[in-house]
């Protein structure tokens, strides 16, 4: 069967939908976070998730030995519950398919990218980093 | 003619007894604290049958009554001789000193019973006495409870060591007598008067007035605790990342120090940037901070050694009351640190700790 190109784009369109159609006040953080990337970089061109899948696996060895990655606590499938490393505190899934909530308040984003990044990756993350997270973590 | 000298109440509750004692000894003298829980079940045992045994001295067959433990002095010398001499007179009932052994042993273990509701109610913020003791007392009290457990254990080694020595004396088992109940009837020996009509009627109104009174008095507010509303900044802040610290766990000083520098909060940055929030989180803590508690874990851990940022675990006390858990099971995947409290304490979030409320979770697979 020879599929038509302009309605296999709709089809794909729609199914896309469910998956793109965050919450608002999230796309709204992602924009500042955009507008801000643009500002670093004139030559930004949208957020990657397979970017922001790197920033949440990479090991940093120079980091303490429990957190060296942001996969550390927050657990390799971030649909998932994570633990603090330090305290067993269980951490509400990172992923927003699994956890609504997530990367929709910019106090609590800003709040935990300024405490981690410098924890985890040893320098205050750049606007592209962060939005290249959360856009991985809302394709989750 | 065979003849019942103790009714099966009264051997109920002395067997009753000896088992109660029994738990009441090996959990709180040997076994590790969440065993308490036992002591307390046994030691409200305890006190029911006390006051069954008192209605029963009142109201109970022949020998089992107050006069049976309430000999003169001179009978009771006159008995002794008679048990050096190797001879001492026949009695159907209580011996006059064994007896007076008894007298002893009831109000010992009375005292034992009230000295435990006092320490459960002052330490633990349990049970009918929680309203009215403070901490400090009823440690006080506490240590008097255990010189009379002692005295205890001593008088019912003597008491068993009279039974067995009369037994062979009189050439009658009083142990068997004890669990059949009857003894044969000797010339001269009278039939026991059977217990009063009411006795059971009695029992059960004193029993029913004593736990109810005690069940109703557990049920006013303890004092030197309260339930305490948790902001919900608090919770969203610091119960992020570990367990929501119940703030009678330091005093004032000390919360001052945490909040004052989060920057470094035990090698951890966990800075509030809404100084809106971090200013009503620190003043929420600095007026509930263990100077408003009277617990165990306020008094306990209030003082000196707990001064300044240094972590509660780090507190001598702390230390000795888990130095015989070993360090796997704090680094258990569902424990994985000592600050974790709530991991084993089932009350943390209340500030409370009690024994009932340990439970070690098992390591997960």
């Amino acid at each position: 069967m020879k599929l038509r190109p302009l309605s296999t784009a709709v089809v794909l369109c729609l199914l896309a939908i469910p998956a793109m159609a965050g919450d608002p006040a999230r796309d709204a953080l992602l924009a500042d976070y955009a507008a801000q990337a643009k500002r670093d970089d004139a030559a930004f061109a949208g957020f990657s998730a397979d970017r922001g899948k790197l920033v949440y696996v990479t090991r940093h060895a120079e980091a303490k030995p429990d957190i060296q990655a942001c996969a550390a606590c927050h657990g390799d499938d971030p649909t998932k519950p994570g633990q603090s490393a330090k305290t067993g505190k269980t951490i509400e899934p990172m992923a927003v398919s699994a956890n609504p909530k997530r990367f929709t308040s910019m106090e609590d984003v800003e709040k935990w990218f300024g405490r981690n990044c410098r924890e985890v990756l040893g320098h205050d993350c750049s606007a592209l980093e962060k939005g290249d997270y959360i856009t991985f973590l809302a394709s989750r | 003619m065979r003849v019942t000298i103790w009714d099966l109440p009264t051997r109920l509750f002395h067997w009753l007894l000896v088992g109660a004692v029994g738990v009441c000894a090996v959990t709180g003298l040997l076994l590790p604290i969440p065993w308490l829980t036992w002591h307390f079940i046994a030691g409200f045992l305890l006190g029911a049958l006390l006051l069954f045994r008192l209605v029963w001295a009142v109201f109970g067959p022949e020998h089992s009554r107050w006069t049976g433990f309430t000999p003169s002095p001179a009978a009771v010398i006159l008995h002794l001789k008679g048990v050096l001499r190797g001879h001492p007179p026949r009695t159907l009932g209580h011996n006059p000193a064994g007896g007076l052994m008894i007298l002893g042993l009831l109000l010992v273990l009375s005292a034992l019973v009230v000295t435990g509701l006092c320490a459960l109610g002052g330490m633990f913020k349990q049970g009918p006495l929680a309203f009215a003791l403070s901490f400090d007392g009823a440690s006080a009290i506490k240590e008097v409870h255990e010189l009379l457990a002692y005295l205890l254990l001593g008088m019912a080694g003597l008491h068993v060591t009279g039974v067995l020595v009369e037994s062979w004396l009189q050439r009658e088992s009083l142990i068997l007598t004890m669990i059949t109940g009857n003894k044969d009837l000797h010339k001269g020996d009278m039939a026991p008067k059977p217990r009063h009509r009411q006795a059971f009627a009695a029992a059960g109104l004193v029993l029913a007035l004593g736990l109810g009174g005690a069940f109703a008095l557990s049920k006013l507010p303890p004092r030197g605790w309260h339930p305490l509303e948790v902001p919900v900044a608090y919770t969203d802040e610091c119960g992020s990342c570990h367990m929501a610290y119940h703030p009678s766990l330091l005093p004032a000083e000390a919360w001052a120090a945490i909040t004052g520098n989060l920057l470094n909060h035990f090698g951890e940055d966990a800075v509030i940037p809404n100084k809106v929030k971090a200013a009503a989180i620190a003043e929420w803590l600095a007026a509930n901070a263990s100077e408003n508690w009277d617990t165990l874990a306020a008094n306990r851990l209030r003082y000196p050694d707990a001064s300044a940022s240094r972590p509660i675990t780090g507190n001598n006390w702390w230390k000795r009351r888990h130095r015989h858990i070993d360090d796997t099971i704090f680094h258990q995947k569902n424990i994985r640190t000592r600050s974790n409290c709530a991991a084993c304490h089932g009350d943390a979030a209340d500030g409370l700790f009690a024994p009932q409320a340990i439970k070690i979770p098992k390591a997960p697979l």
